[in-house]
Protein backbone atom coordinates (compact mmCIF):
# COMPACT_ATOMS: atom_id res chain seq x y z
CA UNK A 1 0.00 0.00 0.00
CA UNK A 2 1.57 3.23 -1.12
CA UNK A 3 0.82 6.90 -0.69
CA UNK A 4 0.64 8.87 -3.97
CA UNK A 5 4.19 10.22 -3.73
CA UNK A 6 5.57 6.72 -3.11
CA UNK A 7 4.08 5.51 -6.37
CA UNK A 8 5.12 8.49 -8.43
CA UNK A 9 8.18 8.02 -10.64
CA UNK A 10 9.59 11.39 -11.67
CA UNK A 11 12.10 11.90 -14.45
CA UNK A 12 14.93 14.42 -14.13
CA UNK A 13 15.36 16.98 -16.91
CA UNK A 14 18.44 19.11 -17.41
CA UNK A 15 17.64 22.73 -18.09
CA UNK A 16 21.21 23.95 -18.15
CA UNK A 17 24.23 21.82 -17.30
CA UNK A 18 26.53 23.30 -14.65
CA UNK A 19 29.16 22.21 -12.13
CA UNK A 20 29.14 22.89 -8.43
CA UNK A 21 32.22 24.29 -6.75
CA UNK A 22 33.42 22.06 -3.92
CA UNK A 23 35.00 24.97 -2.08
CA UNK A 24 31.70 25.87 -0.49
CA UNK A 25 28.66 24.00 0.76
CA UNK A 26 28.63 20.32 1.74
CA UNK A 27 26.69 17.29 0.54
CA UNK A 28 24.26 15.83 3.09
CA UNK A 29 26.21 12.56 3.30
CA UNK A 30 29.52 14.33 4.04
CA UNK A 31 28.25 16.23 7.07
CA UNK A 32 29.75 15.80 10.51
CA UNK A 33 27.69 14.48 13.41
CA UNK A 34 27.69 17.98 14.91
CA UNK A 35 26.22 19.34 11.70
CA UNK A 36 23.58 16.61 11.68
CA UNK A 37 22.66 17.28 15.30
CA UNK A 38 22.10 20.94 14.49
CA UNK A 39 20.20 20.36 11.29
CA UNK A 40 18.81 16.85 11.19
CA UNK A 41 15.75 14.70 11.68
CA UNK A 42 15.04 11.51 13.59
CA UNK A 43 12.01 9.25 13.74
CA UNK A 44 11.24 7.74 17.13
CA UNK A 45 8.79 5.10 18.18
CA UNK A 46 6.50 6.96 20.53
CA UNK A 47 5.60 4.83 23.53
CA UNK A 48 2.16 5.23 25.06
CA UNK A 49 2.13 7.47 28.08
CA UNK A 50 4.51 10.39 27.69
CA UNK A 51 3.39 13.18 25.37
CA UNK A 52 5.11 14.00 22.07
CA UNK A 53 6.45 17.09 23.79
CA UNK A 54 8.01 15.01 26.58
CA UNK A 55 9.59 12.58 24.11
CA UNK A 56 11.09 15.55 22.26
CA UNK A 57 12.52 16.81 25.55
CA UNK A 58 14.06 13.38 26.29
CA UNK A 59 15.61 13.27 22.81
CA UNK A 60 16.98 16.80 23.27
CA UNK A 61 18.62 15.79 26.54
CA UNK A 62 20.10 12.58 25.15
CA UNK A 63 21.59 14.34 22.14
CA UNK A 64 22.57 17.44 24.12
CA UNK A 65 21.03 19.78 21.56
CA UNK A 66 19.48 23.14 22.34
CA UNK A 67 16.54 23.06 20.00
CA UNK A 68 14.17 20.41 18.69
CA UNK A 69 10.59 20.20 17.54
CA UNK A 70 8.18 17.38 16.74
CA UNK A 71 6.05 16.80 13.70
CA UNK A 72 2.57 17.18 15.06
CA UNK A 73 0.63 15.00 17.47
CA UNK A 74 -1.60 12.21 16.26
CA UNK A 75 -4.89 14.07 16.22
CA UNK B 1 7.08 10.38 15.56
CA UNK B 2 9.37 12.65 13.56
CA UNK B 3 11.58 15.04 15.52
CA UNK B 4 13.63 17.78 13.91
CA UNK B 5 16.86 19.02 15.50
CA UNK B 6 18.13 22.59 15.57
CA UNK B 7 17.60 24.58 12.40
CA UNK B 8 15.77 21.65 10.83
CA UNK B 9 12.64 22.36 12.90
CA UNK B 10 11.57 24.66 10.11
CA UNK B 11 11.07 21.57 7.95
CA UNK B 12 8.28 20.19 10.14
CA UNK B 13 5.71 22.27 8.31
CA UNK B 14 6.25 20.04 5.28
CA UNK B 15 5.11 17.04 7.30
CA UNK B 16 1.88 18.72 8.31
CA UNK B 17 1.02 18.93 4.63
CA UNK B 18 2.16 15.40 3.72
CA UNK B 19 0.13 12.24 3.26
CA UNK B 20 -0.21 9.95 6.29
CA UNK B 21 -0.83 6.31 7.00
CA UNK B 22 -2.40 4.99 10.19
CA UNK B 23 -3.37 1.67 11.69
CA UNK B 24 -6.68 2.08 13.48
CA UNK B 25 -8.70 -0.12 15.77
CA UNK B 26 -12.38 0.71 15.42
CA UNK B 27 -15.03 -0.63 17.76
CA UNK B 28 -18.58 -1.09 16.48
CA UNK B 29 -21.49 -0.82 18.88
CA UNK B 30 -23.60 -3.64 17.37
CA UNK B 31 -23.02 -6.91 15.55
CA UNK B 32 -23.00 -6.81 11.78
CA UNK B 33 -21.75 -9.14 9.06
CA UNK B 34 -18.15 -8.97 7.94
CA UNK B 35 -19.20 -8.55 4.34
CA UNK B 36 -21.07 -5.35 5.11
CA UNK B 37 -18.15 -4.00 7.15
CA UNK B 38 -15.75 -4.69 4.28
CA UNK B 39 -18.03 -3.23 1.65
CA UNK B 40 -18.91 -0.08 3.59
CA UNK B 41 -15.37 0.61 4.80
CA UNK B 42 -13.90 0.20 1.33
CA UNK B 43 -16.49 2.69 0.10
CA UNK B 44 -14.45 5.37 1.89
CA UNK B 45 -11.59 5.03 -0.59
CA UNK B 46 -11.57 8.14 -2.79
CA UNK B 47 -12.82 11.63 -2.00
CA UNK B 48 -14.74 12.07 1.22
CA UNK B 49 -16.23 15.06 3.00
CA UNK B 50 -15.82 15.40 6.73
CA UNK B 51 -16.55 17.90 9.44
CA UNK B 52 -13.58 18.19 11.84
CA UNK B 53 -14.40 16.96 15.37
CA UNK B 54 -15.54 19.43 18.03
CA UNK B 55 -12.15 19.14 19.71
CA UNK B 56 -9.85 20.02 16.84
CA UNK B 57 -7.31 22.63 15.95
CA UNK B 58 -9.04 23.78 12.76
CA UNK B 59 -12.16 25.66 11.79
CA UNK B 60 -15.21 23.40 11.82
CA UNK B 61 -16.35 23.51 8.23
CA UNK B 62 -16.95 20.55 5.93
CA UNK B 63 -13.85 19.80 3.95
CA UNK B 64 -12.90 17.34 1.30
CA UNK B 65 -10.12 14.88 1.91
CA UNK B 66 -8.80 11.97 -0.12
CA UNK B 67 -8.49 8.43 1.21
CA UNK B 68 -5.85 6.70 -0.88
CA UNK B 69 -6.28 3.17 0.42
CA UNK B 70 -7.85 1.08 3.15
CA UNK B 71 -6.62 -2.39 4.03
CA UNK B 72 -8.69 -4.34 6.51
CA UNK B 73 -6.22 -6.34 8.58
CA UNK B 74 -8.63 -8.19 10.84
CA UNK B 75 -12.25 -8.24 11.89
CA UNK B 76 -12.98 -9.80 15.27
CA UNK B 77 -16.67 -9.47 16.09
CA UNK B 78 -17.20 -5.77 16.70
CA UNK B 79 -13.52 -4.85 16.45
CA UNK B 80 -12.14 -3.81 13.10
CA UNK B 81 -8.41 -3.32 12.60
CA UNK B 82 -7.46 -1.51 9.41
CA UNK B 83 -4.65 0.35 7.73
CA UNK B 84 -5.55 3.63 6.03
CA UNK B 85 -3.55 5.94 3.76
CA UNK B 86 -4.94 9.43 3.56
CA UNK B 87 -4.37 13.06 2.71
CA UNK B 88 -2.99 15.39 5.40
CA UNK B 89 -5.71 16.68 7.71
CA UNK B 90 -7.98 13.63 7.59
CA UNK B 91 -9.53 12.82 10.96
CA UNK B 92 -9.60 9.06 11.50
CA UNK B 93 -11.67 9.40 14.68
CA UNK B 94 -14.29 11.07 12.51
CA UNK B 95 -14.16 8.27 9.94
CA UNK B 96 -14.97 5.77 12.70
CA UNK B 97 -17.78 7.94 14.05
CA UNK B 98 -19.28 8.52 10.60
CA UNK B 99 -18.96 4.82 9.78
CA UNK B 100 -21.04 3.93 12.84
CA UNK B 101 -23.61 6.53 11.94
CA UNK B 102 -23.87 5.23 8.40
CA UNK B 103 -24.56 1.71 9.68
CA UNK B 104 -27.10 3.05 12.22
CA UNK B 105 -25.22 1.61 15.17
CA UNK B 106 -22.48 3.90 16.42
CA UNK B 107 -18.76 3.20 16.35
CA UNK B 108 -15.69 4.68 17.97
CA UNK B 109 -11.97 4.78 17.49
CA UNK B 110 -10.35 2.57 20.07
CA UNK B 111 -6.68 2.95 19.18
CA UNK B 112 -4.65 4.75 16.57
CA UNK B 113 -1.01 4.59 15.57
CA UNK B 114 0.60 6.54 12.77
CA UNK B 115 2.69 4.39 10.47
CA UNK B 116 3.71 6.99 7.86
CA UNK B 117 4.08 10.76 7.78
CA UNK B 118 5.51 11.88 4.46
CA UNK B 119 8.88 10.08 4.03
CA UNK B 120 8.93 8.84 7.63
CA UNK B 121 7.55 5.36 8.14
CA UNK B 122 7.28 2.58 10.68
CA UNK B 123 10.02 0.51 9.02
CA UNK B 124 12.66 2.94 10.17
CA UNK B 125 11.89 4.05 13.67
CA UNK B 126 14.04 3.92 16.75
CA UNK B 127 13.41 3.89 20.47
CA UNK B 128 14.78 6.40 22.96
CA UNK B 129 17.05 3.56 24.16
CA UNK B 130 18.48 3.11 20.64
CA UNK B 131 19.11 6.84 20.53
CA UNK B 132 20.78 6.84 23.93
CA UNK B 133 23.07 3.91 23.05
CA UNK B 134 24.02 5.34 19.69
CA UNK B 135 24.81 8.71 21.24
CA UNK B 136 27.00 7.11 23.93
CA UNK B 137 28.93 5.13 21.30
CA UNK B 138 29.56 8.40 19.53
CA UNK B 139 30.38 10.60 22.53
CA UNK B 140 32.48 8.06 24.47
CA UNK B 141 34.03 5.87 21.80
CA UNK B 142 33.83 8.14 18.76
CA UNK B 143 31.85 5.50 16.88
CA UNK B 144 29.51 7.36 14.56
CA UNK B 145 27.91 4.55 12.57
CA UNK B 146 24.91 3.87 14.80
CA UNK B 147 24.08 7.51 15.38
CA UNK B 148 24.30 8.21 11.64
CA UNK B 149 21.67 5.52 11.07
CA UNK B 150 19.24 7.36 13.36
CA UNK B 151 20.00 11.04 12.77
CA UNK B 152 19.34 11.90 9.15
CA UNK B 153 20.12 15.11 7.34
CA UNK B 154 17.28 17.63 6.99
CA UNK B 155 17.03 16.70 3.29
CA UNK B 156 15.48 13.36 4.30
CA UNK B 157 12.30 15.17 5.36
CA UNK B 158 11.72 16.56 1.85
CA UNK B 159 12.68 13.53 -0.20
CA UNK B 160 9.04 12.98 -1.18
CA UNK B 161 8.66 16.47 -2.68
CA UNK B 162 9.28 17.26 -6.36
CA UNK B 163 12.73 18.78 -6.76
CA UNK B 164 14.52 21.56 -8.58
CA UNK B 165 18.33 21.90 -8.57
CA UNK B 166 19.82 25.36 -8.93
CA UNK B 167 23.18 26.68 -10.13
CA UNK B 168 25.69 27.69 -7.46
CA UNK B 169 25.25 31.30 -8.59
CA UNK B 170 21.52 31.28 -7.76
CA UNK B 171 21.87 29.87 -4.24
CA UNK B 172 22.80 32.97 -2.28
CA UNK B 173 20.01 35.14 -3.73
CA UNK B 174 17.46 32.54 -2.66
CA UNK B 175 19.01 32.47 0.82
CA UNK B 176 18.51 36.23 0.91
CA UNK B 177 14.84 35.86 0.06
CA UNK B 178 14.79 36.37 -3.71
CA UNK B 179 12.31 34.07 -5.47
CA UNK B 180 13.83 31.59 -7.92
CA UNK B 181 13.55 32.37 -11.65
CA UNK B 182 14.09 30.02 -14.60
CA UNK B 183 17.70 31.09 -15.38
CA UNK B 184 18.71 29.88 -11.91
CA UNK B 185 17.68 26.30 -12.69
CA UNK B 186 20.10 23.52 -13.62
CA UNK B 187 17.84 20.45 -13.33
CA UNK B 188 14.23 19.74 -12.47
CA UNK B 189 11.89 16.81 -11.98
CA UNK B 190 8.97 16.05 -14.25
CA UNK B 191 5.28 16.36 -13.40
CA UNK B 192 5.52 19.55 -11.34
CA UNK B 193 2.13 21.21 -11.26
CA UNK B 194 1.23 24.77 -10.32
CA UNK B 195 1.11 25.30 -6.57
CA UNK B 196 2.97 22.06 -5.75
CA UNK B 197 5.26 22.28 -2.74
CA UNK B 198 8.79 22.01 -4.17
CA UNK B 199 12.20 21.35 -2.60
CA UNK B 200 14.97 23.48 -4.08
CA UNK B 201 18.41 21.87 -3.83
CA UNK B 202 21.96 22.85 -4.67
CA UNK B 203 23.91 20.63 -7.08
CA UNK B 204 25.40 19.06 -3.93
CA UNK B 205 21.86 18.14 -2.92
CA UNK B 206 21.71 20.57 -0.01
CA UNK B 207 18.22 21.83 0.78
CA UNK B 208 18.09 25.56 -0.05
CA UNK B 209 14.40 26.29 0.40
CA UNK B 210 10.88 25.01 -0.08
CA UNK B 211 8.24 26.94 -1.93
CA UNK B 212 5.08 26.70 -3.98
CA UNK B 213 5.52 26.41 -7.72
CA UNK B 214 4.08 29.07 -9.98
CA UNK B 215 4.87 27.05 -13.13
CA UNK B 216 4.68 23.47 -14.35
CA UNK B 217 7.69 21.37 -15.40
CA UNK B 218 6.70 21.94 -19.06
CA UNK B 219 6.54 25.74 -18.54
CA UNK B 220 10.04 25.70 -17.08
CA UNK B 221 11.44 23.60 -19.93
CA UNK B 222 9.80 25.74 -22.65
CA UNK B 223 10.59 29.20 -21.30
CA UNK B 224 13.81 31.09 -20.59
CA UNK B 225 12.57 33.52 -18.00
CA UNK B 226 9.91 33.91 -15.36
CA UNK B 227 9.49 33.39 -11.66
CA UNK B 228 9.40 29.68 -10.77
CA UNK B 229 8.26 29.60 -7.21
CA UNK B 230 7.25 31.61 -4.21
CA UNK B 231 9.75 30.81 -1.47
CA UNK B 232 8.05 29.66 1.67
CA UNK B 233 10.96 28.82 3.90
CA UNK B 234 14.73 29.07 3.52
CA UNK B 235 16.97 26.41 5.08
CA UNK B 236 20.46 27.12 3.89
CA UNK B 237 22.46 29.84 5.67
CA UNK B 238 23.10 32.91 3.57
CA UNK B 239 26.60 33.75 2.34
CA UNK B 240 27.77 30.12 2.30
CA UNK B 241 27.59 30.38 -1.46
CA UNK B 242 29.15 33.32 -3.33
CA UNK B 243 27.22 36.39 -4.37
CA UNK B 244 25.77 36.38 -7.86
CA UNK B 245 27.97 38.08 -10.43
CA UNK B 246 26.91 39.09 -13.88
CA UNK B 247 27.92 36.67 -16.68
CA UNK B 248 28.48 33.69 -14.42
CA UNK B 249 26.27 30.67 -14.17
Amino acid sequence: MELPFEKKQRKVYTKKESQTNLEYGISPEDRTITELLNNGVICLNKPQGPSSHQITEYAKNILEVGKAGHGGTLE
Amino acid sequence: MPIALGKASRVLRVLLLSGKEYVCLMHLHKDISEDIIRKELNAYIGKITQLPPVKSAVKRVHRQREIYYIDIIEIDGRDVLFRIGCQAGTYIRKICFDFGKKLNMGANMQELIRTKAGPFNEKEIYSLQDLQEAFLLYSQERKEKELRKIVKPVEFAVKHLPKIWVHDSAVNSICHGIDLSIPGISKLESDIKENDLIAVLTLKNELVCIGNSLLTSEDIIKNDKGKVLKTERVFLDSDLYPKWKKDTV
